[in-house]
Protein backbone atom coordinates (compact mmCIF):
# COMPACT_ATOMS: atom_id res chain seq x y z
CA UNK A 1 0.00 0.00 0.00
CA UNK A 2 1.10 3.46 -1.06
CA UNK A 3 -0.36 6.99 -0.02
CA UNK A 4 1.95 8.99 -2.26
CA UNK A 5 0.92 12.75 -2.99
CA UNK A 6 4.41 13.23 -4.52
CA UNK A 7 3.45 13.21 -8.12
CA UNK A 8 2.71 16.24 -9.62
CA UNK A 9 -0.94 17.04 -11.66
CA UNK A 10 0.88 16.51 -14.84
CA UNK A 11 2.10 13.10 -13.83
CA UNK A 12 -1.28 11.95 -12.60
CA UNK A 13 -2.90 13.27 -15.69
CA UNK A 14 -0.28 11.25 -17.77
CA UNK A 15 -1.40 8.20 -15.66
CA UNK A 16 -4.46 8.35 -15.94
CA UNK A 17 -4.75 9.14 -19.40
CA UNK A 18 -2.45 5.38 -19.72
CA UNK A 19 -5.32 4.41 -17.64
CA UNK A 20 -8.02 4.88 -20.70
CA UNK A 21 -5.43 3.94 -23.05
CA UNK A 22 -5.42 8.20 -24.29
CA UNK A 23 -2.03 8.55 -24.98
CA UNK A 24 0.11 8.62 -28.30
CA UNK A 25 2.40 5.77 -28.94
CA UNK A 26 5.35 7.73 -28.08
CA UNK A 27 3.92 8.95 -24.74
CA UNK A 28 2.59 5.46 -23.87
CA UNK A 29 6.20 4.45 -23.71
CA UNK A 30 7.62 6.86 -22.23
CA UNK A 31 5.44 5.92 -19.16
CA UNK A 32 5.69 2.34 -18.94
CA UNK A 33 9.60 2.54 -18.88
CA UNK A 34 8.89 5.18 -16.04
CA UNK A 35 6.59 2.76 -14.23
CA UNK A 36 9.05 -0.19 -14.60
CA UNK A 37 11.88 1.94 -13.10
CA UNK A 38 10.13 4.03 -10.28
CA UNK A 39 8.18 2.70 -7.34
CA UNK A 40 5.85 5.90 -6.25
CA UNK A 41 4.87 5.46 -10.37
CA UNK A 42 3.77 2.08 -9.94
CA UNK A 43 1.93 2.95 -6.32
CA UNK A 44 0.25 5.74 -7.66
CA UNK A 45 -1.05 4.21 -10.61
CA UNK A 46 -1.90 1.21 -8.92
CA UNK A 47 -4.25 3.46 -7.03
CA UNK A 48 -5.90 4.90 -9.81
CA UNK A 49 -6.42 1.63 -11.44
CA UNK A 50 -7.92 0.64 -7.82
CA UNK A 51 -9.88 3.57 -7.73
CA UNK A 52 -11.53 3.10 -11.04
CA UNK A 53 -12.27 -0.19 -11.16
CA UNK A 54 -13.88 0.83 -7.50
CA UNK A 55 -16.26 2.91 -10.01
CA UNK A 56 -17.03 0.88 -12.83
CA UNK A 57 -18.03 -1.76 -10.23
CA UNK A 58 -20.87 0.70 -8.68
CA UNK A 59 -24.40 -1.24 -9.19
CA UNK A 60 -26.49 0.78 -11.77
CA UNK A 61 -29.52 2.35 -9.88
CA UNK A 62 -33.25 1.17 -10.88
CA UNK A 63 -35.12 3.83 -12.33
CA UNK A 64 -37.90 4.22 -9.84
CA UNK A 65 -40.52 4.75 -12.98
CA UNK A 66 -40.56 4.42 -16.51
CA UNK A 67 -39.73 8.10 -18.22
CA UNK A 68 -41.51 7.22 -21.36
CA UNK A 69 -43.78 10.56 -22.76
CA UNK A 70 -47.38 10.73 -22.79
CA UNK A 71 -49.21 13.45 -25.52
CA UNK A 72 -50.15 15.28 -22.86
CA UNK A 73 -46.57 15.77 -21.49
CA UNK A 74 -45.67 16.49 -25.12
CA UNK A 75 -48.18 19.34 -25.73
CA UNK A 76 -46.41 22.63 -26.70
CA UNK A 77 -47.06 24.84 -23.69
CA UNK A 78 -49.78 27.61 -23.76
CA UNK A 79 -47.67 31.34 -24.13
CA UNK A 80 -48.18 32.05 -20.54
CA UNK A 81 -48.40 36.22 -20.04
CA UNK A 82 -48.39 36.60 -16.48
CA UNK A 83 -48.63 33.95 -13.80
CA UNK A 84 -52.10 32.21 -14.31
CA UNK A 85 -53.33 32.03 -10.70
CA UNK A 86 -57.11 32.93 -10.49
CA UNK A 87 -56.75 35.63 -7.84
CA UNK A 88 -54.30 37.48 -10.39
CA UNK A 89 -56.54 36.73 -13.57
CA UNK A 90 -59.69 38.03 -11.79
CA UNK A 91 -57.77 41.58 -10.48
CA UNK A 92 -56.21 41.80 -13.54
CA UNK A 93 -59.47 41.68 -15.50
CA UNK A 94 -60.98 44.71 -12.91
CA UNK A 95 -57.98 46.57 -13.67
CA UNK A 96 -58.55 46.04 -17.29
CA UNK A 97 -62.58 47.01 -16.95
CA UNK A 98 -61.12 50.31 -14.92
CA UNK A 99 -59.06 51.16 -17.98
CA UNK A 100 -61.63 51.16 -20.31
CA UNK A 101 -64.19 53.52 -17.91
CA UNK A 102 -61.03 55.71 -17.81
CA UNK A 103 -60.12 55.58 -21.55
CA UNK A 104 -64.32 56.16 -22.31
CA UNK A 105 -64.02 59.18 -19.92
CA UNK A 106 -61.36 60.66 -21.73
CA UNK A 107 -62.65 60.67 -25.31
CA UNK A 108 -66.39 61.18 -23.90
CA UNK A 109 -65.49 64.27 -21.97
CA UNK A 110 -62.93 65.37 -24.57
CA UNK A 111 -60.40 67.92 -22.92
CA UNK A 112 -59.58 66.80 -19.86
CA UNK A 113 -57.53 70.32 -19.28
CA UNK A 114 -61.10 72.18 -18.65
CA UNK A 115 -61.51 69.94 -15.72
CA UNK A 116 -58.34 70.82 -14.31
CA UNK A 117 -58.23 74.62 -14.94
CA UNK A 118 -60.87 76.18 -13.33
CA UNK A 119 -62.99 78.79 -16.16
CA UNK A 120 -64.37 81.24 -13.70
CA UNK A 121 -62.44 81.15 -10.44
CA UNK A 122 -59.92 84.46 -10.16
CA UNK A 123 -57.29 84.05 -7.29
CA UNK A 124 -56.72 86.05 -4.67
CA UNK A 125 -53.93 88.87 -5.89
CA UNK A 126 -53.15 89.28 -2.38
CA UNK A 127 -51.95 85.75 -2.37
CA UNK A 128 -50.36 86.05 -5.84
CA UNK A 129 -48.19 88.78 -5.20
CA UNK A 130 -47.13 87.89 -1.71
CA UNK A 131 -46.15 84.53 -2.59
CA UNK A 132 -43.94 86.51 -5.83
CA UNK A 133 -45.61 83.31 -7.49
CA UNK A 134 -47.09 83.48 -11.45
CA UNK A 135 -50.22 82.83 -11.65
CA UNK A 136 -51.76 81.89 -15.28
CA UNK A 137 -55.31 81.88 -16.19
CA UNK A 138 -55.18 80.42 -19.54
CA UNK A 139 -58.84 79.37 -20.28
CA UNK A 140 -61.48 82.24 -20.50
CA UNK A 141 -61.11 85.22 -19.47
CA UNK A 142 -57.66 85.06 -21.29
CA UNK A 143 -56.09 86.84 -18.60
CA UNK A 144 -52.67 86.10 -17.28
CA UNK A 145 -51.29 88.09 -13.83
CA UNK A 146 -47.91 87.10 -12.85
CA UNK A 147 -45.09 88.92 -10.40
CA UNK A 148 -41.77 88.51 -9.59
CA UNK A 149 -40.86 91.50 -7.10
CA UNK A 150 -42.08 91.71 -3.74
CA UNK A 151 -45.28 92.12 -3.02
CA UNK A 152 -46.01 95.81 -4.87
CA UNK A 153 -49.71 96.28 -5.34
CA UNK A 154 -52.37 95.17 -3.15
CA UNK A 155 -55.72 95.15 -4.64
CA UNK A 156 -58.93 93.46 -2.80
CA UNK A 157 -59.96 90.26 -4.42
CA UNK A 158 -63.28 91.32 -5.53
CA UNK A 159 -61.59 94.21 -7.60
CA UNK A 160 -59.55 92.50 -9.36
CA UNK A 161 -62.04 90.14 -10.22
CA UNK A 162 -64.16 92.43 -11.64
CA UNK A 163 -61.56 93.97 -13.33
CA UNK A 164 -60.77 90.71 -14.96
CA UNK A 165 -64.26 90.13 -16.18
CA UNK A 166 -64.51 93.23 -17.56
CA UNK A 167 -60.99 93.05 -19.81
CA UNK A 168 -62.20 89.72 -20.49
CA UNK A 169 -65.63 90.93 -22.22
CA UNK A 170 -64.17 94.57 -23.46
CA UNK A 171 -60.97 92.36 -25.16
CA UNK A 172 -61.68 89.12 -25.51
CA UNK A 173 -58.74 86.93 -26.56
CA UNK A 174 -56.67 89.82 -24.87
CA UNK A 175 -53.86 88.47 -22.61
CA UNK A 176 -52.49 90.19 -20.13
CA UNK A 177 -49.49 89.30 -18.69
CA UNK A 178 -47.44 90.37 -15.56
CA UNK A 179 -43.92 89.99 -15.53
CA UNK A 180 -43.98 87.33 -18.33
CA UNK A 181 -41.10 85.72 -20.09
CA UNK A 182 -39.28 87.70 -22.90
CA UNK A 183 -40.30 90.12 -24.72
CA UNK A 184 -42.76 92.25 -21.96
CA UNK A 185 -42.47 95.62 -20.98
CA UNK A 186 -41.31 96.32 -17.74
CA UNK A 187 -43.53 99.31 -15.89
CA UNK A 188 -43.58 101.45 -13.01
CA UNK A 189 -46.41 100.53 -11.03
CA UNK A 190 -48.46 103.69 -11.62
CA UNK A 191 -48.30 102.91 -15.53
CA UNK A 192 -49.01 99.44 -15.20
CA UNK A 193 -52.44 100.75 -13.76
CA UNK A 194 -53.21 103.33 -16.10
CA UNK A 195 -52.87 100.85 -18.98
CA UNK A 196 -54.91 98.21 -17.04
CA UNK A 197 -57.31 101.23 -16.59
CA UNK A 198 -56.86 101.71 -20.84
CA UNK A 199 -57.68 98.80 -21.53
CA UNK A 200 -60.42 98.15 -19.18
CA UNK A 201 -62.22 101.01 -18.26
CA UNK A 202 -64.00 99.40 -15.23
CA UNK A 203 -60.41 98.35 -13.60
CA UNK A 204 -59.69 102.01 -13.24
CA UNK A 205 -63.42 102.80 -12.03
CA UNK A 206 -63.49 100.36 -9.05
CA UNK A 207 -59.64 101.59 -8.60
CA UNK A 208 -60.90 105.09 -8.21
CA UNK A 209 -64.05 104.05 -6.30
CA UNK A 210 -62.19 102.65 -3.64
CA UNK A 211 -59.08 103.07 -1.66
CA UNK A 212 -57.23 100.26 -3.21
CA UNK A 213 -55.62 99.76 -4.59
CA UNK A 214 -52.51 100.92 -2.35
CA UNK A 215 -48.67 101.37 -4.00
CA UNK A 216 -46.10 100.30 -2.11
CA UNK A 217 -43.17 103.11 -1.19
CA UNK A 218 -41.25 101.66 -4.56
CA UNK A 219 -43.92 100.58 -7.23
CA UNK A 220 -42.05 98.00 -9.51
CA UNK A 221 -45.25 95.60 -10.16
CA UNK A 222 -44.73 94.88 -14.44
CA UNK A 223 -47.56 94.27 -16.38
CA UNK A 224 -47.24 93.88 -20.06
CA UNK A 225 -50.42 93.67 -22.01
CA UNK A 226 -49.62 90.70 -25.37
CA UNK A 227 -52.35 91.94 -27.99
CA UNK A 228 -50.58 90.00 -30.58
CA UNK A 229 -51.24 86.48 -29.03
CA UNK A 230 -54.62 86.58 -29.79
CA UNK A 231 -57.10 83.55 -29.22
CA UNK A 232 -55.20 81.28 -31.73
CA UNK A 233 -52.92 80.02 -29.11
CA UNK A 234 -55.42 79.16 -26.47
CA UNK A 235 -57.34 77.40 -29.32
CA UNK A 236 -53.85 75.64 -30.65
CA UNK A 237 -53.54 74.34 -26.66
CA UNK A 238 -57.05 73.30 -26.46
CA UNK A 239 -56.43 71.31 -29.59
CA UNK A 240 -53.53 69.93 -29.14
CA UNK A 241 -54.86 69.26 -25.32
CA UNK A 242 -57.88 67.41 -26.36
CA UNK A 243 -56.52 65.54 -29.26
CA UNK A 244 -53.87 64.18 -27.22
CA UNK A 245 -56.75 63.29 -24.19
CA UNK A 246 -58.62 61.35 -27.06
CA UNK A 247 -55.58 59.88 -27.96
CA UNK A 248 -54.68 58.59 -24.71
CA UNK A 249 -58.51 57.94 -24.33
CA UNK A 250 -58.15 55.23 -26.79
CA UNK A 251 -54.98 53.89 -26.06
CA UNK A 252 -56.47 52.72 -22.73
CA UNK A 253 -59.58 51.41 -24.23
CA UNK A 254 -57.86 49.12 -26.57
CA UNK A 255 -55.10 48.16 -24.14
CA UNK A 256 -58.10 47.57 -21.45
CA UNK A 257 -60.03 45.93 -24.08
CA UNK A 258 -57.18 43.44 -24.82
CA UNK A 259 -55.61 43.02 -21.26
CA UNK A 260 -59.37 42.50 -20.08
CA UNK A 261 -59.94 39.27 -22.80
CA UNK A 262 -56.23 38.00 -22.00
CA UNK A 263 -57.17 38.16 -18.04
CA UNK A 264 -61.12 37.09 -18.51
CA UNK A 265 -59.54 34.15 -20.16
CA UNK A 266 -57.21 32.93 -17.82
CA UNK A 267 -59.54 33.18 -15.51
CA UNK A 268 -62.07 31.33 -17.38
CA UNK A 269 -59.27 28.40 -17.97
CA UNK A 270 -58.56 28.36 -14.67
CA UNK A 271 -62.38 28.02 -13.34
CA UNK A 272 -62.88 25.36 -16.27
CA UNK A 273 -59.93 23.29 -14.91
CA UNK B 1 -38.30 -7.88 -36.64
CA UNK B 2 -37.36 -5.12 -34.41
CA UNK B 3 -37.28 -1.67 -35.96
CA UNK B 4 -33.61 -0.74 -35.54
CA UNK B 5 -32.35 2.93 -33.16
CA UNK B 6 -32.19 4.61 -36.50
CA UNK B 7 -35.58 3.67 -37.95
CA UNK B 8 -36.96 4.46 -34.04
CA UNK B 9 -34.88 8.00 -34.58
CA UNK B 10 -36.81 8.35 -37.59
CA UNK B 11 -40.12 7.31 -37.23
CA UNK B 12 -39.82 9.79 -33.48
CA UNK B 13 -38.51 12.22 -35.94
CA UNK B 14 -42.02 12.55 -37.82
CA UNK B 15 -44.19 12.54 -34.27
CA UNK B 16 -44.32 8.98 -33.23
CA UNK B 17 -44.43 9.06 -29.64
CA UNK B 18 -44.52 5.46 -29.41
CA UNK B 19 -41.34 5.13 -31.08
CA UNK B 20 -39.79 8.10 -28.74
CA UNK B 21 -40.88 5.83 -26.11
CA UNK B 22 -39.33 2.32 -27.23
CA UNK B 23 -35.81 4.50 -27.27
CA UNK B 24 -36.76 6.36 -23.36
CA UNK B 25 -36.94 2.35 -22.60
CA UNK B 26 -34.11 1.67 -24.29
CA UNK B 27 -31.88 4.42 -22.38
CA UNK B 28 -33.95 5.49 -19.23
CA UNK B 29 -31.35 3.59 -17.23
CA UNK B 30 -28.30 5.05 -18.38
CA UNK B 31 -29.57 8.63 -18.38
CA UNK B 32 -31.25 8.18 -14.91
CA UNK B 33 -27.71 7.15 -13.79
CA UNK B 34 -25.90 10.05 -15.38
CA UNK B 35 -28.10 12.14 -13.08
CA UNK B 36 -27.99 10.22 -10.26
CA UNK B 37 -24.87 10.15 -9.97
CA UNK B 38 -24.01 14.21 -10.81
CA UNK B 39 -26.69 15.31 -9.06
CA UNK B 40 -26.53 13.14 -6.18
CA UNK B 41 -30.93 12.63 -5.18
CA UNK B 42 -33.32 10.34 -6.43
CA UNK B 43 -36.20 12.95 -6.78
CA UNK B 44 -33.41 15.68 -8.91
CA UNK B 45 -32.01 12.80 -11.05
CA UNK B 46 -35.90 11.42 -11.86
CA UNK B 47 -36.66 15.02 -12.71
CA UNK B 48 -33.48 15.44 -14.89
CA UNK B 49 -34.16 12.68 -16.86
CA UNK B 50 -37.91 13.56 -17.33
CA UNK B 51 -36.73 16.76 -18.65
CA UNK B 52 -33.86 14.86 -20.64
CA UNK B 53 -36.34 12.96 -22.47
CA UNK B 54 -39.13 15.81 -23.37
CA UNK B 55 -36.27 18.11 -24.31
CA UNK B 56 -35.19 15.21 -26.56
CA UNK B 57 -38.04 14.79 -28.18
CA UNK B 58 -38.95 18.36 -28.73
CA UNK B 59 -35.77 18.99 -30.07
CA UNK B 60 -35.02 15.74 -31.95
CA UNK B 61 -35.29 17.91 -35.58
CA UNK B 62 -32.06 19.13 -34.57
CA UNK B 63 -30.63 15.52 -33.93
CA UNK B 64 -28.04 15.29 -36.92
CA UNK B 65 -27.34 11.43 -37.00
CA UNK B 66 -24.29 10.33 -35.26
CA UNK B 67 -23.88 8.60 -31.48
CA UNK B 68 -27.46 9.22 -30.15
CA UNK B 69 -26.57 7.84 -26.96
CA UNK B 70 -23.72 10.67 -26.70
CA UNK B 71 -26.54 13.47 -27.86
CA UNK B 72 -28.52 12.24 -25.08
CA UNK B 73 -26.34 12.43 -22.61
CA UNK B 74 -25.30 15.74 -23.48
CA UNK B 75 -28.78 17.02 -22.81
CA UNK B 76 -28.25 15.38 -19.37
CA UNK B 77 -25.41 16.73 -18.13
CA UNK B 78 -26.89 20.61 -19.36
CA UNK B 79 -30.08 19.66 -17.39
CA UNK B 80 -28.14 18.59 -14.63
CA UNK B 81 -25.80 21.74 -14.74
CA UNK B 82 -28.92 23.66 -14.49
CA UNK B 83 -30.83 21.84 -11.54
CA UNK B 84 -27.07 22.47 -9.77
CA UNK B 85 -27.14 25.66 -10.36
CA UNK B 86 -30.52 26.07 -9.32
CA UNK B 87 -30.15 24.17 -5.90
CA UNK B 88 -26.63 26.34 -5.56
CA UNK B 89 -28.67 29.37 -5.47
CA UNK B 90 -31.50 27.45 -2.86
CA UNK B 91 -29.42 25.12 -1.28
CA UNK B 92 -31.92 24.83 1.24
CA UNK B 93 -34.16 23.25 -1.81
CA UNK B 94 -32.06 19.67 -1.08
CA UNK B 95 -35.41 17.35 -0.48
CA UNK B 96 -32.83 14.94 -0.10
CA UNK B 97 -31.88 16.08 2.90
CA UNK B 98 -34.99 16.10 4.58
CA UNK B 99 -36.19 12.43 3.26
CA UNK B 100 -35.23 9.50 5.07
CA UNK B 101 -32.31 7.64 4.34
CA UNK B 102 -32.88 5.62 0.88
CA UNK B 103 -33.13 2.03 1.46
CA UNK B 104 -32.15 1.47 -2.21
CA UNK B 105 -28.71 1.96 -3.31
CA UNK B 106 -29.15 -0.30 -6.57
CA UNK B 107 -27.77 -3.64 -6.89
CA UNK B 108 -25.26 -5.41 -3.99
CA UNK B 109 -21.80 -5.18 -5.73
CA UNK B 110 -20.45 -8.56 -4.72
CA UNK B 111 -22.40 -12.18 -4.79
CA UNK B 112 -25.51 -13.61 -4.71
CA UNK B 113 -27.50 -13.52 -1.56
CA UNK B 114 -25.19 -11.14 0.66
CA UNK B 115 -25.52 -11.71 4.19
CA UNK B 116 -27.25 -8.94 5.64
CA UNK B 117 -24.36 -7.13 7.16
CA UNK B 118 -22.71 -7.36 3.76
CA UNK B 119 -25.34 -5.32 2.42
CA UNK B 120 -25.29 -2.74 5.16
CA UNK B 121 -21.48 -2.56 4.49
CA UNK B 122 -21.74 -2.05 0.61
CA UNK B 123 -24.83 0.58 1.15
CA UNK B 124 -22.10 2.37 3.44
CA UNK B 125 -19.56 2.25 0.94
CA UNK B 126 -21.91 3.35 -1.75
CA UNK B 127 -22.97 6.72 0.26
CA UNK B 128 -19.28 7.35 1.13
CA UNK B 129 -18.35 6.90 -2.96
CA UNK B 130 -21.18 9.25 -3.85
CA UNK B 131 -20.35 11.37 -0.80
CA UNK B 132 -17.09 11.99 -2.35
CA UNK B 133 -17.98 12.57 -5.89
CA UNK B 134 -20.65 15.10 -4.78
CA UNK B 135 -17.46 17.10 -3.19
CA UNK B 136 -15.89 17.52 -6.68
CA UNK B 137 -16.51 20.45 -8.99
CA UNK B 138 -19.52 19.63 -11.40
CA UNK B 139 -17.40 19.55 -14.28
CA UNK B 140 -15.04 17.29 -12.68
CA UNK B 141 -17.91 15.18 -11.64
CA UNK B 142 -19.54 14.91 -14.63
CA UNK B 143 -16.19 13.91 -16.54
CA UNK B 144 -15.96 11.35 -13.99
CA UNK B 145 -19.38 9.98 -14.08
CA UNK B 146 -19.20 9.52 -18.18
CA UNK B 147 -15.88 8.19 -17.86
CA UNK B 148 -15.87 5.61 -15.34
CA UNK B 149 -19.68 5.15 -14.29
CA UNK B 150 -21.17 5.03 -17.65
CA UNK B 151 -18.32 4.42 -20.26
CA UNK B 152 -18.19 7.03 -22.38
CA UNK B 153 -14.85 7.33 -24.01
CA UNK B 154 -12.91 11.06 -24.32
CA UNK B 155 -14.21 11.94 -27.45
CA UNK B 156 -17.93 11.18 -26.23
CA UNK B 157 -16.98 13.44 -23.28
CA UNK B 158 -15.34 16.26 -25.43
CA UNK B 159 -18.11 16.43 -27.65
CA UNK B 160 -20.72 16.33 -25.09
CA UNK B 161 -19.17 18.94 -23.04
CA UNK B 162 -17.95 21.05 -25.77
CA UNK B 163 -14.73 21.22 -24.30
CA UNK B 164 -11.32 19.72 -25.83
CA UNK B 165 -9.70 16.39 -24.96
CA UNK B 166 -7.02 17.83 -22.76
CA UNK B 167 -9.50 19.77 -21.14
CA UNK B 168 -11.45 16.31 -20.74
CA UNK B 169 -8.35 14.47 -19.85
CA UNK B 170 -7.54 16.96 -17.11
CA UNK B 171 -10.74 17.25 -15.42
CA UNK B 172 -11.11 13.26 -15.36
CA UNK B 173 -7.37 13.00 -13.90
CA UNK B 174 -8.21 15.89 -11.06
CA UNK B 175 -11.43 13.91 -10.33
CA UNK B 176 -9.98 10.52 -9.83
CA UNK B 177 -7.15 12.17 -7.78
CA UNK B 178 -9.78 13.76 -6.02
CA UNK B 179 -12.05 10.83 -5.15
CA UNK B 180 -8.94 8.65 -4.43
CA UNK B 181 -8.28 11.20 -1.49
CA UNK B 182 -11.20 10.98 -0.52
CA UNK B 183 -11.66 7.18 -0.30
CA UNK B 184 -8.41 7.03 1.65
CA UNK B 185 -9.95 8.60 4.28
CA UNK B 186 -13.20 5.20 4.72
CA UNK B 187 -10.66 2.36 4.36
CA UNK B 188 -12.48 0.30 6.23
CA UNK B 189 -15.53 0.25 4.08
CA UNK B 190 -13.49 -0.75 0.87
CA UNK B 191 -13.22 -4.72 -0.08
CA UNK B 192 -9.93 -5.56 1.08
CA UNK B 193 -8.26 -5.78 -2.65
CA UNK B 194 -9.40 -1.92 -3.01
CA UNK B 195 -7.63 -1.40 0.40
CA UNK B 196 -4.42 -2.73 0.09
CA UNK B 197 -4.19 -0.77 -3.43
CA UNK B 198 -5.77 2.30 -2.43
Amino acid sequence: MAQTHSLPPETLEQLSAYLDGQLSQHEQHQVEQRLADDPVWQAEFASLQAMTQLLQELPPRRVPRDFTLTPKMVMIPRFIVFPATLPYSLSSAVAAVLLVTLGLRFILNGSSLNDLVPTSSVPYPEEVFRSARSLAILSTPTVAMTATASPVIALSAPMVADAVEDVASEQEGVLAQVAAPSGMVTLPAEESMARLGESAPMLQLEAGASPMPTLSPAPTATLTVVEDQPQANLAMMKRVSLGSDVWLGWVSVVGGIVFGIISFGTAWMRLQR
Amino acid sequence: MQPTETQLIRQASKGDLNAFNALVLLYQEGIYNIAWRVLGEEMAAADATQETFLTAYRKLNTYRGGNFRAWLGQIVTHTCYDMLRYQKRRPADSIEDLTPEDNDDGFPIVGQDPLPEEVALQRELQRAIQSCMNALKPDQRVALVMCDVESYSYQEIASIERVSLGTVKSRISRARASVRDCLRGVKELLPSQYRQQL
